[in-house]
């Protein structure tokens, strides 16, 4: 039983999730201003069963990608350790625990558990992951969710702070897909899955990645506005993200897979110094005022 | 050519859910909206849902009266080109929700499921169409809400019927899948019925998406895990 278990936290990708829970509660230390820990209780459990059963529902559907791709071939659903029934009720339980949670917050909290399920299973995963490497619309827009159900259960509202600290998350998404699919090239052509980094020179996507940069240092500097705090948050954030344009355009110049592979693996702590810092930095200054 | 309908039917009707998760007032929205898993399930009406979607968003009134007569012209047209008589009855049936939301006449339902009686018997699967035969009269017995929910559960019975060798449903992919999803998505209507809570919208949106997903999964039955 602890070994089915085991196998089906698998599917819910535990460190994408954990990246994803920091955007959360990030997010919702910078709306609310002050901590409420039964809040940012509910918000981490209701984030973990949410993201988590989405990741597995999309892990279910993309199965017979994952067995083609050597990277994820090892994974519990292509080699067969988990039954279908025991995955649709982890699934389904999972999912469960979280609309109740997010349905006991406020409406727009579950409006963003619900728009995060459906962008992703149905916009990027069904309709186009395997047709277009536009698909990374819809699915960035499934991946900034939690940032704005964050913002939301603090604020309880949606409101433009909210908007501004999902669209870093959107904007930083082909900064970690991209370059994970460059680097994984035979894997993500064997499979069949269009990506831009692969239909396109690398000239070409390394300068949409820069621009996509570009627009998430100005939502950094949208948030710290608009919210009148963080300015050192978004000065330290903005060093990151220019380091990272920096990578990318020594990688326009030389490309190599080694490259995408140091650029991907930097683009988790470009995302997570704005929610992890911000907080921080506007507690430090509730409590010197 | 129906999958995708369906889908992109479906995905329609999951964002009209989410857009109108924001405004105040869910009811008469969920009403249709729920009608939806039933239909989707029912498959070949899946053109007329984009319409019916349009329908609600607007809540016009002449739109009301015309979108079920534009409803019945797309089914009978599909049933002229497939040679099929389902999506006559499903489009009437359909219409005729159509019109319970816009006029809350309870004989509007029972001309749902009536409709739906026809396909059962069409479907010569007797112990269903037994029942199906007997549920317009629902409606002026027992009162519209029921009526509904014996709609929905009848849809979900389509889609069983369908995930075994069965003319009803063309829709053949992961169907297990499917089938959770449309019962989750009838257990929100159930939830829904006893409070109308946001738990209730929530859980039936998990389920539209289980169910579409099962329509458009690019993975077979055959494909599933195996322990």
């Amino acid at each position: 039983m602890m070994q089915k278990v085991r196998y089906f936290m698998e599917l819910t990708k535990p460190r994408q999730t954990a990246l994803l829970l920091v955007t959360m509660a990030g997010a919702y230390l910078i709306a609310a201003k002050s901590i409420d820990v039964i809040m940012l209780a509910k918000l981490l459990i209701m984030g973990f069963t949410a993201i988590g059963g989405v990741t597995a529902l999309n892990m279910y559907l993309d199965r017979d990608i994952d067995a083609i791709m050597k990277r994820t071939s090892s994974r519990p659903l292509p080699r067969g350790r988990l039954s279908f029934d025991e995955v649709m009720i982890g699934i389904l339980v999972m999912l469960l625990i979280g609309i109740t949670i997010a349905s006991t917050i406020n409406r727009y909290v579950l409006f963003a558990v619900l728009a995060g399920l459906y962008f992703d299973i149905v916009g990027y995963t069904e309709l186009t992951k395997r047709f277009t490497p536009a698909s990374i619309i819809l699915g960035s827009i499934a991946g900034s969710m939690p940032a704005l159900g964050g913002w939301a259960a603090g604020a309880g509202e949606i409101s433009l702070p909210g908007i501004l600290l999902a669209g870093v998350v959107y904007a930083w998404q082909p900064l970690h897909v991209w370059f994970l699919a460059y680097a994984a090239e035979e894997d993500y052509r064997k499979a069949g899955v269009p990506v831009a980094s692969l239909r396109t020179d690398h000239k070409t996507f390394s300068i949409l990645v820069v621009a996509h940069l570009a627009i998430m240092i100005v939502a950094i500097w949208g948030i710290s506005w608009t919210i009148g705090a963080g300015l050192l948050t978004a000065s330290i954030s903005s060093v990151f993200v220019l380091l990272a344009i920096a990578r990318v355009l020594y990688f326009y110049k030389s490309p190599s897979k080694t490259e995408a592979l140091r650029i991907f693996k930097f683009a988790s702590p470009t995302l997570a110094i704005v929610y992890l810092m911000m907080p921080i930095e506007i507690a430090v200054l509730q409590y010197l005022r | 050519m129906e999958r995708v309908l369906a889908v992109i039917a479906g995905a329609l009707a999951g964002l009209l859910a989410l857009l109108s998760l924001a405004s105040a007032d869910l009811a008469p929205q969920f009403i249709v909206l729920a009608s939806f898993t039933a239909m989707i399930s029912a498959s070949l009406i899946a053109i007329s849902l984009p319409l019916v979607a349009l329908l609600v968003a607007l809540t016009s009134i002449s739109l009301s009266i015309l979108s079920p007569l534009v409803v019945i012209a797309v089914g009978a047209a599909i049933a002229l080109i497939s040679r099929r008589a389902e999506p006559v009855a499903l489009s009437i049936g359909f219409s005729g929700l159509a019109l319970y939301v816009t006029t809350g006449d309870p004989a509007s339902l029972s001309l749902s499921l009536l409709s739906i009686a026809a396909l059962s018997v069409a479907s010569s699967k007797r112990p269903h169409a037994l029942v199906a035969i007997l549920s317009p009269a629902l409606p002026l017995v027992a009162g519209a809400e029921v009526s509904i929910m014996a709609l929905v559960l009848l849809g979900a019975m389509y889609l069983w019927l369908g995930s075994s060798p069965s003319p009803t449903c063309p829709f053949r992919r992961d169907s297990r899948l499917a089938f959770y999803g449309t019962v989750t998505g009838v257990l929100g209507i159930v939830a829904y019925f006893i409070s109308s809570s946001l738990l209730s919208y929530g859980l039936w949106l998990v389920g539209l998406t289980m169910l579409i997903s099962g329509i458009a999964s690019p993975t077979r039955d055959e494909a599933s895990p195996k322990a």
